[in-house]
C-alpha cells in the first residue's frame, strides 16, 4: 500500500465541488462527535456556503499535534471552499485567563498577543493553509471589547445557570474544594457571542468542549440565529499509549515544530494500537478508506507505521522527498547498526541526557560521555549531539544510540 | 473644631425605584461623624434590566441627584459618569468574574432565586460582578474610604472585601 504517497497528494488536493457525500466521509474519520451533521450535508446538498468557525486561544505559542486535529477538519472545509473564521480569543488573554487554573497568569499586550497569533500562524500552516482568501482571521476582543451592558444581558440570560454548572470538570473541582470562577462559567456564552457576530453555521472544536458548544448553540438561537452545527474532534492520546491525552506535561507529545527526524522517531515509538488512531486523525482519510487501512496495519504494524511517519514528515516538511529521507535515515539507523527499537533499553527520563545514560550503569562517568560525544558516537534520535547537549533534558520517546550497538528509549515524565 | 480626616463615606445605590427616606439615615450617620458622605448611583444596571430609554434614567437621576443633595451627601456621582464608556461594560463584569467564584455566587443570591436555580439564567452573574466594579471604582476614583451599607448588602460587601483592596464598610441601622 503507497499510503504515504497517495495521502500526501491528497493532503493538497482541491476540494471544490465535492459532493457532501465524501465532505461527511472525509470529516467523519476525524469526528468524536457531531450536531447536525445531516444539515451539513443537507445545507451543501442546497449548494450553501457555510460559516465554518474554529476559536484558539492566543497565550501559549507552541502546539503539539494533539492540537492540530481540529486544524485538519478545518482544512477540509477551506479546501472545499467554505468560508473559514478563525478566532483568536485575545479578549479573554487580555482581560485574564479565564481557566487560571491557580495561577494568575500575566495579561498579554497587543504585542505579544500579535507575535503569538503570527506563531500559530506560522505553525498551522504546514496543515491548514491560513492564507487562503476564503480564510478570514478575526481576534474577538473586537466585538467582545466593545459590548455594552444591556447587551451582555441581553445574550446571558440565554443561558440557563443549572446547565452551566452540568460540566463534569465543574462538579468534580467543586467536591475536590477547587473553585470555579464566574468567568469560566461565562467563558461558553462568550463564545456564543462570537458565534452570532460571525453567523456561524459550523463550529470545529475538540469533543472536551462540547457543554461550550451547547452554550454557544443556545445564544444563536435567542438572538434568532439558527444554531451553528458543531463537528468535535477526538482528543488525541500520547505518543506512550498509556490512555493519556498528548500533553506537554505528560511528555509524550510530539510538537509542531519538531525536525524531521524526531517526528518521524516519535511516530515510531508509539505502540500499534495508536496507527489507526493517528492515521484517523492527520490522514486525509475517506471513511471507506478505513477497512483497508485497518487490514494493513493489521497485516504490517511496522511497515503503517514507518508509512505514516513517512507522510507525516512529508506534511510537516512540505516535501515528500523530506518524508522518504527521513525514513531512509531511520533504517539505516537500525539496519546498518544492527540496533533494533526493540533492543533499546528503557530509561527513565531524568535530569539531563548524561544522567539518563549514567543512569543505564554502562557508562562510568561524565568524561567517558563527553568523549563519544566528541567523536561523535552519540546519537539522540538519529541526530549526532554536541558535547554540551549532555547537559540538555531530553524529550520523552527520544531514541538514544551510543556507538554501533547501545540503543536507550527514554521514558517517564518529562522535566521540561 | 472641624473633625480633619482623610476619611469619606461612600453610599452605593441602583436606580431601580424612586428614591426612598432610608437614604437619609446614612447622610445622617456621616453628619453625626463630621465625615463627607458621596453618592454612587448605578444608573446603568437599571438601565440594562427595565429596558429604560435615555429620557426614563434622565428622569431618574434627575429625581436621584435632587434627593441626595437634600438630604445631605457632598456629591452624587452616577455610575454612567464614572464608567462613561460603555463599550468596556462587559470587559468589566469579567474583569470581576475572574475574582467571584461560583459557589460564593450562589451564596450571593436571594433565596427564592437559589431556590429556583433552573430558571435563573446567567445574566444573573452580571449583578455582583458590575456592583463589585462600581465598588472599587468608588474607591479609585471617588476616595472612597468606607462604604455604608444596611445588612441586607452585607454578604456582597463582605465578598467586595474579599476581592477589593482597601475595602472597607460599616454596617448601619436601617
Amino acid at each position: 500500500m503507497e499510503f504515504e504517497k497517495n495521502y500526501y497528494t491528497r493532503n493538497t488536493e482541491s476540494l471544490q465541488g465535492i459532493s457532501s457525500d465524501d465532505l461527511i466521509a472525509l470529516i467523519k474519520p476525524k469526528t468524536e462527535k457531531a450536531i447536525g451533521i445531516d444539515n451539513i450535508k443537507e445545507r451543501i446538498d442546497n449548494g450553501e456556503k457555510l460559516n465554518v468557525k474554529f476559536g484558539t486561544d492566543p497565550t501559549g505559542p507552541d502546539l503539539h499535534l494533539g492540537h492540530i486535529v481540529p486544524i485538519r477538519v478545518l482544512d477540509i472545509f477551506s479546501r472545499a471552499g467554505h468560508n473559514i473564521d478563525l478566532i483568536f480569543g485575545d479578549f479573554t488573554a487580555k482581560v485574564g485567563d479565564p481557566t487560571g487554573r491557580g495561577d494568575e497568569r500575566p495579561l498579554l499586550t497587543d504585542e505579544k498577543i500579535a507575535e503569538n497569533m503570527s506563531t500559530f500562524r506560522n505553525q498551522v500552516d504546514r496543515y491548514f493553509d491560513t492564507t487562503r482568501d476564503n480564510v478570514h482571521i478575526h481576534q474577538n476582543s473586537q466585538w467582545l471589547g466593545k459590548m455594552a451592558l444591556a447587551s451582555v444581558f441581553d445574550y446571558l440570560q440565554a443561558i440557563n445557570l443549572s446547565q452551566a454548572m452540568q460540566r463534569d470538570d465543574f462538579r468534580s473541582r467543586a467536591q475536590n474544594g477547587k473553585a470555579v470562577s464566574l468567568a469560566e462559567v461565562m467563558y461558553g456564552a462568550l463564545m456564543g457571542i462570537d458565534s452570532t457576530h460571525l453567523m456561524s453555521d459550523v463550529e470545529i472544536g475538540g469533543v472536551d468542549q462540547l457543554l461550550n458548544f451547547q452554550q454557544a448553540r443556545d445564544i444563536q438561537r435567542s438572538q434568532g440565529q439558527r444554531a451553528e452545527d458543531i463537528v468535535m474532534t477526538p482528543i488525541i492520546e500520547g505518543t506512550s499509549g498509556d490512555g493519556r491525552k498528548m500533553s506537554k506535561s505528560y511528555g509524550n507529545y510530539i510538537p509542531v515544530r519538531a525536525d524531521d527526524t524526531e517526528i518521524f522517531g516519535k511516530f515510531m515509538s508509539i505502540p500499534d494500537t495508536l496507527i489507526v488512531p493517528y492515521v484517523k486523525a492527520f490522514a486525509p482519510v475517506y471513511e471507506q478508506d478505513l477497512p483497508r487501512i485497518i487490514a494493513a496495519v493489521h497485516e504490517s504494524p511496522m511497515e503503517m507505521k514507518k508509512q505514516l511517519a513517512t507522510y507525516m514528515v512529508a506534511t510537516a516538511s512540505g516535501s515528500r522527498e523530506n518524508g522518504l529521507a527521513a525514513r531512509e535515515n531511520f533504517e539505516r539507523l537500525f539496519s546498518e547498526r544492527k540496533v533494533s527499537l526493540d533492543d533499546a533499553v528503557t530509561l527513565p527520563n531524568i535530569g539531563n541526557l548524561s544522567d539518563i545514560l549514567l543512569s543505564s550503569g554502562t557508562f562510568k562517568s561524565k568524561s567517558e560521555l563527553r568523549r563519544l560525544a566528541e567523536q561523535g558516537g552519540i546519537k539522540v534520535d538519529g541526530s549526532k549531539i554536541n558535547p554540551e547537549d549532555l547537559n540538555s533534558p531530553v524529550t520523552n520517546q527520544s531514541l538514544i544510540t551510543v556507538g554501533k550497538r547501545k540503543a536507550f528509549n527514554v521514558d517517564g515524565k518529562s522535566d521540561e | 473644631m472641624e473633625k480633619v480626616t482623610n476619611s469619606k463615606y461612600g453610599f452605593n445605590v441602583w436606580t431601580k425605584n424612586a428614591p426612598k427616606s432610608y437614604i437619609d439615615l446614612f447622610a445622617k450617620y456621616a453628619s453625626e461623624r463630621n465625615t463627607p458622605i458621596g453618592a454612587l448611583v448605578d444608573d446603568v444596571l437599571p438601565g440594562a434590566v427595565f429596558n429604560r430609554t435615555p429620557q426614563q434614567t434622565a428622569e431618574m437621576n434627575a429625581q436621584y441627584y435632587d434627593y441626595m443633595i437634600n438630604a445631605g451627601f457632598n456629591d452624587v456621582i452616577f455610575v454612567s459618569e464614572l464608567f462613561e464608556d460603555r463599550n468596556y461594560d462587559l470587559q468589566r463584569i469579567y474583569t470581576a468574574s475572574r475574582k467571584i467564584t461560583l459557589s460564593e455566587f450562589i451564596s450571593l443570591l436571594p433565596e427564592y432565586k437559589r431556590l429556583k436555580q433552573p430558571d435563573t439564567g446567567l445574566n444573573e452573574m452580571i449583578d455582583p460582578c458590575w456592583q463589585l466594579e462600581v465598588l472599587s471604582a468608588g474607591i479609585s476614583v471617588r476616595g472612597i474610604s468606607t462604604y455604608l451599607t444596611g445588612k441586607r448588602s452585607l454578604a456582597l460587601f463582605r465578598s467586595a472585601k474579599d476581592h477589593i483592596a482597601n475595602f472597607n464598610f460599616e454596617v448601619i441601622d436601617e
